[in-house]
């Protein structure tokens, strides 16, 4: 064993603070360099002085109740400290992951009128199987999945043939923050001859398509 | 047994010792070991887990000041503890009442 690890094991089991730890390391260091300096080997003088549990005891005795007291609060605060500080990283973790969604007129990304007016264009270019258009009006992802095979299946799933546009309901939207992205999200009903299709549009910061989603 | 005792009766002593030993001159540590082991022709064995509690003690309770030495070529830095004006006071108390005790106890001793 060295010395250095010796003493270290001495001074953590010895409860007081640092400083103290600091001087009684640094005192017992200093002694038994001296000590080697005399020609004494490690193996010896760690013979001499003790073992590590002796030596800690004996320290801990000498400690009064009131310091002890103090050292034992100190612990419990840094410990409280640490948990709540994990807590708080826990919690600011916790809400950079959850989304949270708030009014589109106070965002600093989006302009409610420009996401309306687009919202209708893509529902425009749905109704008109223009998918070749909503490709590049869409993310990188969202491109992918606006082929005709998949979106015609989409639509049938609803309905065979939905027929003539009716009419468009009121367009419900918000901001939705998710790990410091931004998005605008809407919805909105639209009446067909044979169906009522609810949409659920989706747009990044750069107003390109990143979700839809019909029923 | 003998050691249970032994232990005992050195216990009372060892603070008054120390301070003693520190009545002279500024003394590290190691220093005391060595010299209480002179004086007392090995009776007093000091480890190092005995004796710095005792120099912490005497430290905090104001009897005793402790400063750290600078290092100086292959020599280490030390601790010297040097007796306050507080620890001389409480030293002429301590013998005194050795004195008082040792006393008494050689006079049942001696019947």
């Amino acid at each position: 064993m060295t010395a250095e690890k010796y003493v270290n094991q001495i001074v953590k089991k010895v409860h007081c603070d640092k400083s103290r730890k600091n001087d009684i390391k640094k005192q017992l260091l200093s002694e038994i360099n001296e000590r080697m300096s005399n020609g004494e080997s490690i193996e010896d003088i760690i013979k001499a002085m003790g073992k590590v549990s002796e030596i800690a005891d004996n320290f801990n005795e000498s400690i009064s109740d009131a310091d002890k007291k103090k050292y034992k609060q100190k612990k419990i605060l840094k410990i409280s400290a640490c948990a709540i500080i994990v807590l708080l990283m826990a919690c600011v973790g916790l809400k950079w992951v959850i989304p949270t969604v708030g009014d589109l007129d106070e965002s600093r990304f989006f302009s409610k009128s420009e996401v309306e007016k687009t919202l209708i264009e893509v529902i425009d270019l749905l109704d008109n199987g223009d998918y070749e258009a909503l490709q590049s009006m869409s993310t990188e992802q969202m491109a992918v999945a606006f082929n005709e095979e998949s979106m015609e299946a989409a639509k049938a799933n609803i309905c065979d043939d939905f027929g003539g546009r009716v009419s468009v309901g009121n367009i419900y939207s918000g901001e939705v923050i998710q790990q410091n992205l931004h998005y605008a999200t809407c919805q909105v009903n639209v009446s067909y001859d044979n169906a009522g299709v609810t949409y659920t549009i989706t747009f990044d910061e750069n107003m390109k398509i990143a979700g839809l989603y019909m029923k | 047994m003998n050691d249970k005792y032994e232990k005992q009766m050195k216990k009372g002593v060892l603070e008054m010792l120390v301070l003693d030993l520190l009545s002279d001159r500024p003394k590290y540590g190691y220093q005391i070991i060595q010299e209480m082991k002179e004086k007392s022709d090995d009776i007093f064995l000091l480890k190092d887990g005995t004796l710095y509690p005792i120099l912490y003690r005497l430290e905090d309770d104001g009897l005793v000041a402790g400063r750290w030495s600078e290092a100086e070529g292959r020599q280490v830095a030390r601790k010297y503890y040097e007796i306050t004006e507080k620890g001389r006071s409480e030293l002429k108390d301590i013998q005194e009442l050795w004195q008082r005790i040792s006393g008494g106890v050689n006079k049942i001793l001696e019947g």
